[in-house]
């Protein structure tokens, strides 16, 4: 072949490659060209307490509400600054971390709420007769560290009953191994989430008490994030989202095994017991309702009342750096009846 | 320091601030990503004002201390085994090799199981990474000895106490005292480590409340800016020890 | 001035171990007789094991046959009554000239005041009185050279052995040290073996040359000297020294030279 037929052989296939790749880019972009993506920060391992979102996922909700949604399922430490920043649209996050990132200036903003009931609790083995928080005063309690909203909410416990950490002797167990030092009698009470410890617990035969905080002050549980800026750009990919997510909780609530289905779906590995996962579900499903309400609606509502008590609670703390009020910190907007 | 060092040392500082100042604004950071460097030293300033940062500085420093004592002895003791024993060397040098090799991150909770979240814990970590710089450095320093000096102290009927206080020693020093500068740098990384595997007081911990639990990440900046100058202060400890052990030669 | 300080060497015999060759003798046979207070050299090739006996005379090497005694007292390991002077200072550079000095009687246990006092002559001896201060580095190869021997003095031996201790320095230098050794002699009497490649400076310090050969290392002649003391460096010129030394040479033969 001569120099100028091969020259003009090779162009020919250059553009054709050119034109096939363009369009595969193309067609390639998006499902469809309506669906908005967003980037939603769960900030726990795949897990059955987020059985809500596999199933919306699943059952096609959010692609109802034109949304293409993509989850991190992973520990994450830095999740409340990544949804500030905007580089997750939304996370899931609760008033004791909400309140003092607002304060030191993140702009987010909590818009729904998931679990109606503070899910960090104090958990024993029924037969050490602690039955209120006045008597942990001087027993033995095993925490992660003196950090985060376990620790938040065990001072606000014995803060009920006026009590303070120094009434009390903690044992720290970095490497959240509390659960076993109830178990094997190490420790008397122990800090834990209300869908975990204790349910694994109370599987093994034991009797257990759990000590819940909304029993005497209403601490905002986790639920849905954004940063200001996302809430602005993008309001209806974000209330489709909550909408969608609700839905799926609704769902749940009356037919729990829907729930078990796309989370074992979703995590296959999950399905190796059924019945621990069931029982996890049922005790997230507890949780999701506030103590009070009826079932299934009121699902999301944000309780300012509670958010007020935080405020004041976290201020004396001193982990309030800057005054905050609850319309800094809430929005309302997306959980309110139409 | 002269003051030509002063000044190029003064200088170099000023470009790192501008640089840094130069990054948040062109990068347009938020304060709670990259704060600029006026927030961070008004935060390091009141951080240490408001005592807020001396129990975990003091803390920190506790660890390093002792956990260097620890690491540093034993580092001198079988440096010296491996470098006038060929026996010593070939049993203890693998696991020596081994226990390097092995990141200290992965060791550190570990440890933190066995010896508890209090002191302890971080003294081994501390002493773990501490021990093998200083050992491979005595070791060096005293094979180095010049064989004419120990055959000229042999001609004296030196003891091997003798040999080892008055030649092997001082002619190591150097050597030692330059495994030292690594070791004491390395002290800092090693009490932050073991800090993070679970801690009551620390600057590690102060660092991860700061950032996860206080979302106050000027404070984050300011206790970084804590460790660093603690880690330059316990270097130029070294160098101060070392012009005043080692001298003219 | 000892009235001690008989050196004698009887069937020394050293062989060197090799890997994956024959051994080396390094001296087999050798007898010698230092008599009290005499200065004997010890001259030949390379490898004629002069450094070898001087090694064995000083405790360091242990012979496969042979003794050395000293006044009839056997040597049998490093012994406070022989001092010895290497080829280089050998100093501790982090000490001082007079802690450098005093390193001997440091080791033999002597109290501070005694150390002080000994250092005092020993410096004076050696005419380092104003360099005590200083550090070794700090000092010229021929003044590190002088704080050897002090410190090879220092604990007063009966036999001073040296090993090439000059030939590191300028042939000028070299004589005024050997002139300077002579009189160090002259004050102190010590019995004085010295070994060297320098046939002038063997002639101009010794009572006898003691010329060696190598493989193995035996003594070849013992040549007596007998310009009289105190010798001079105009001597080198003198008949009977010119004698000496070809005859010396004669000896070194058929290697050719000394060094």
């Amino acid at each position: 072949m001569s120099s100028r037929r091969l020259g003009s052989v090779i162009g020919l296939v250059v553009s054709f490659v050119f034109v096939v790749v363009a369009a595969g880019c193309a067609t390639g972009a998006s499902p469809s060209a309506a669906a908005a993506p967003l980037k939603v920060g769960l900030g726990y391992i795949p897990s059955v307490q987020f059985a809500q979102f596999y199933l919306a996922d699943q059952a096609g909700y959010y692609a109802d509400e034109g949304l293409d949604v993509t989850f991190q399922n992973e520990i994450d430490a830095n999740l409340v600054p990544k949804v500030g920043q905007g580089d997750l649209d939304l996370g899931m996050s609760d008033g004791t971390s909400v309140i003092p990132a607002v304060s030191q200036g993140i702009p987010i903003r909590y818009l729904a709420t998931v679990y109606g009931r503070f899910p960090s609790i104090v958990f024993g083995k029924a037969s050490s007769g602690i039955k209120t928080a006045g008597d942990l005063e001087g027993k033995k309690i095993g925490i992660p560290g003196r950090y985060g909203s376990s620790w938040i909410m065990l001072q606000a416990l014995l803060a009920s009953a006026d009590l303070t950490p120094d009434d009390v002797e903690i044992v720290e167990y970095p490497d959240f191994g509390q659960g076993v030092a109830v178990a094997q009698g190490v420790v008397d009470a122990a800090t834990g989430f209300a869908n975990n410890e204790p349910v694994v617990l109370e599987r093994s035969g034991t009797e257990v008490f759990v000590l819940h905080i909304d029993d005497i002050t209403a601490l905002p549980g986790p639920g849905l994030i954004a940063s200001t800026a996302t809430i602005a750009a993008k309001r209806d990919a974000v209330s489709g989202l909550v909408r969608a997510t609700l839905r799926a909780m609704k769902d749940i609530v009356t037919e729990p095994a829907k729930g078990l289905d796309a989370t074992i779906h979703a995590v296959p590995e999950l399905g190796q017991d059924r019945d621990l996962q069931a029982a996890i579900l049922a005790a997230t499903i507890e949780s999701w309702q506030r103590p009070g309400s009826s079932r299934a609606d009121g699902l999301g509502a944000i309780d300012r009342a509670g958010w007020e008590a935080s405020v004041k609670f976290m201020t004396e703390l001193k982990l309030v750096a800057k005054p905050v009020t609850v319309d800094d910190l809430v929005v309302e907007d997306f959980v309110k009846a139409p | 320091m002269n003051r030509n060092a002063v000044g190029s040392v003064a200088i170099s500082f000023a470009a790192f601030l501008a640089i840094w100042k130069l990054l948040v604004v062109v990068g347009g950071y938020p304060l709670f990503v990259l704060p600029p460097p006026e927030v961070v030293a008004a935060r390091f300033v009141q951080a240490w004002v408001d005592g807020v940062m001396t129990p975990h500085a003091l803390a920190t420093l506790q660890e390093i201390a002792l956990g260097f004592a620890v690491g540093a002895v034993a580092g001198l003791a079988i440096g010296y085994g491996l470098a006038r024993s060929a026996l010593v060397e070939r049993l203890v040098s693998p696991y020596i090799v081994a226990a390097q090799a092995t990141p200290i991150l992965a060791l550190a909770p570990l440890l933190a199981l066995w010896f508890g979240p209090g002191l302890a814990s971080k003294v081994v970590i501390c002493g773990l990474i501490v021990f093998f710089p200083i050992a491979v450095s005595t070791m060096v320093g005293i094979r180095s000895v010049d064989a004419g000096l120990l055959e000229m102290a042999r001609s004296f009927r030196a003891t091997r106490r003798q040999v080892l206080l008055t030649l092997e020693i001082p002619a190591a020093l150097p050597s030692i005292l330059g495994g030292m500068r690594v070791g004491v740098t390395l002290a800092v990384v090693g009490a932050i480590v073991g800090e993070w595997a679970g801690a009551q007081q620390g600057l590690g911990l102060l660092i991860n409340l700061a950032r996860g639990s206080l979302f106050d990440i000027p404070l984050m900046f300011a206790t970084l800016v804590t460790i660093a100058l603690l880690g330059i202060a316990l270097y130029l400890v070294v160098v101060v020890l070392e012009r005043r052990l080692v001298g003219v030669r | 001035m000892t009235s001690a300080g008989r050196l004698v060497a009887t069937d020394i015999s050293v062989r060197f171990a090799v890997p994956h060759a024959p051994a080396v003798e390094a001296l087999e046979g050798f007898s010698l007789a230092i008599e009290r207070g005499e200065v004997v050299a010890i001259i030949g090739p390379n490898g004629c094991g002069k450094s070898t006996f001087l090694r064995v005379a000083a405790g360091l090497l242990a012979p496969q046959r042979g003794s050395v005694t000293l006044d009839d007292r056997p040597i049998d390991g490093p012994d406070a009554r022989v001092g010895l002077v290497f080829q280089e200072p050998r100093l501790l550079p982090w000490r001082s000239v007079a802690d450098n000095v005093t390193y001997p009687l440091e080791l033999a246990g002597w109290p501070r005041e005694r150390q002080d006092e000994r250092l005092a002559a020993l410096l004076e001896l050696v005419g380092l009185s104003d360099s005590a201060g200083a550090r070794p580095s700090q000092l010229s190869g021929g003044m590190r050279q002088r704080a050897a021997i002090a410190r090879a003095l220092a604990l007063e031996p009966e036999v001073l052995l040296l090993d090439e201790p000059f030939s590191a320095l300028d042939a000028l230098t070299r004589e005024r040290f050997n002139l300077e050794l002579l009189e160090l002699w002259d004050r102190t009497g010590s019995t004085i073996v010295i070994v060297t490649h320098s046939i002038p400076e063997a002639i101009l310090l010794a009572d006898r040359v003691v010329v060696m050969t190598p493989r193995p290392g035996r003594v070849a002649a013992i040549v007596p000297i007998l310009a009289p003391r105190p010798r001079s460096l105009e001597l080198l010129d003198e008949a009977i020294v010119s004698g000496a030394a070809a005859e010396i040479r004669a000896h070194l033969q058929p290697t050719g030279e000394a060094a």
